[in-house]
């Protein structure tokens, strides 16, 4: 699979797995209504996208009986007058047709994304309150700074997925992102390349599958319960302004190491194996031999279980910025106990699916893949680069943690 | 005579990837041999040697002399080029 693919398999599983789980977040759905929602419409004789929104109009209205248009030909000067006027209102320098105002929100041009973000703001408006500024400026009512709609401040339209609401899929995104990243340091991942290469050797792919899954499994349990026990202690500190400045002091300080790290060995030229901890690595590699070795499978596999658990623990203080960081964050958006296992649950998913790759290319090529080692290091420095990020939003920042949830 | 020392240890991942990009470059230039040491069974060679901080190391001798190290992780390209002026 060429590079670009994977990258691309690779985004397309976060997005998807992002809008899956967006499904799932406790977005709250307001009661379906039938407010009357007024389209403010400026257009210019001749001009082609205007002609394309008034079909969009036009069908919009045949579908929603509450749905009025106004139109304004831009061409007469009363009519650019008040658009000037309201796109100051809206702080835009673009005067320029199309240009619709719908509530709090303003549109300058049409094509496929403003047609789904307005299609969207339609709907959302007849189902929600909402303020029509225009009507407020129509009837020289104050306009206060609460009367703009924020929404689109958070939207982002995506290739494939569409309209996207940060605010709905943020703490999703969170965990996709840091869980892709965690996985990928290269901690713990050694023993499970390590191992795997030891149980190729049998040529077993039976064997091969159960070693290596149940490894994985192990890995991913042991994660969850040391994530969720952190979590709760966590969630009881927290408010403690004390408390998010020492967590943040530690991820600056955890994220500053990783990205020395990957410095030292791009400086150095010396991208390979650190000599660190080495008898407690020979340890580990002689138990994962007594593993391969067994020839009772059962035993083999009791022994993957303990061998998971005992790396995952002893490498904990390696790979713990990104689970402290992403556990501190749900505490501060108060997603604890039963609510938070989701969130928990889609990091460990993403936490796992590097070694997932790593091995299911080892048990299909019988080889194991200089991806592994190659992409490590990078995560040393985006993984770094995020923990300072939001180690510092912690410290100076917090309020920007907090996501809201619609 | 040339000769390939590399030094691996069971537990590295970058020795797993090197070690076949060594065996091939010898494979394909006969004029060197290739000898494997590890470094968790040889602690006093891999002193005398002066192993730091990274592994794979690959030590590359001209008869009795050291004449160039490789360190870490390189790819075939990188491996054949460096060697290429041995």
């Amino acid at each position: 699979m060429k590079k670009s693919h994977l990258a691309l398999a690779i985004t397309s599983i976060m997005m998807a797995a992002t809008v899956i789980f967006s499904s799932s977040s406790p977005v709250s759905v307001a009661a379906a209504g039938d407010n009357p929602v007024t389209v403010y419409f400026f257009y210019t004789p001749g001009c082609g996208q205007c002609a394309e929104e008034r079909t969009f109009l036009n069908n919009k209205i045949e579908q929603v009986t509450t749905l009025s248009v106004i139109e304004y030909d831009f061409s007469l000067t009363e009519n650019r007058a008040i658009l000037t006027d309201v796109a100051a209102i809206f702080e835009e320098t673009t005067v320029a047709t199309p240009f619709t105002v719908v509530g709090g929100l303003y549109y300058v041009g049409f094509n496929s994304a403003v047609r789904r973000s307005l299609d969207k703001t339609i709907d959302r408006y007849i189902a929600n309150d909402y303020v029509d500024i225009m009507a407020k400026y129509l009837s020289d009512e104050p306009i206060l700074e609460t009367d703009f709609d924020r929404t689109r401040d958070y939207e982002y339209d995506l290739p494939i997925i569409g309209l996207v609401d940060v605010r709905n899929v943020s703490l999703g995104i969170v965990a996709v992102l840091l869980g892709f990243i965690d996985g990928i340091n290269p901690c713990a991942m050694w023993v499970l390349i390590f191992l795997i290469s030891l149980v190729l050797g049998s040529k077993d792919k039976k064997r091969i599958w159960l070693i290596g899954g149940l490894f994985l499994l192990t890995s991913g349990i042991f994660y969850f319960l040391i994530m969720m026990a952190w979590l709760n202690t966590v969630a009881l500190l927290v408010a403690k302004t004390a408390f998010q400045i020492v967590i943040g002091s530690l991820a600056l300080i955890a994220g500053g190491y990783n990205i020395y790290s990957f410095v030292k060995a791009k400086v150095k030229q010396e991208e390979g194996c650190e000599v660190t901890n080495v008898t407690m690595k020979q340890k580990m590699a002689a138990k994962a031999r007594q593993i391969a070795n067994a020839t009772s499978l059962p035993l083999a596999l009791v022994g993957v279980v303990g061998l998971a658990i005992i790396v995952n623990a002893v490498e904990l203080a390696c790979s713990t910025g990104l689970p402290l960081v992403f556990t501190q964050v749900l505490a501060l958006n108060g997603i604890t106990g039963v609510g938070s296992i989701g969130y928990v649950l889609l990091y460990i998913l993403f936490f796992l699916i590097d070694d997932l790759v790593v091995f299911g290319i080892a048990v299909f090529t019988l080889k194991v893949s200089p991806l592994a080692t190659k992409i490590g290091r990078y995560a040393h420095l985006v993984g770094g680069l995020i923990m300072i990020v939001i180690g510092f939003l912690m410290i100076f920042f917090p309020e920007i943690l907090l996501f809201s949830f619609l | 005579m040339k000769k390939i020392m590399l030094i691996t240890a069971v537990w590295c991942p970058s020795c797993l990837i090197m070690r076949p990009r060594y065996q091939a470059y010898v494979q394909k230039h006969l004029e060197f041999s290739f000898e494997e040491v590890d470094f968790d069974d040889n602690p006093s060679l891999v002193k005398k040697l002066s192993v730091a901080k990274t592994l794979p190391v690959a030590i590359i001798y001209t008869g009795e002399r050291e004449v160039v190290r490789l360190i870490g992780e390189l790819s075939a390209q990188n491996v054949e080029e460096k060697l290429s002026t041995i």
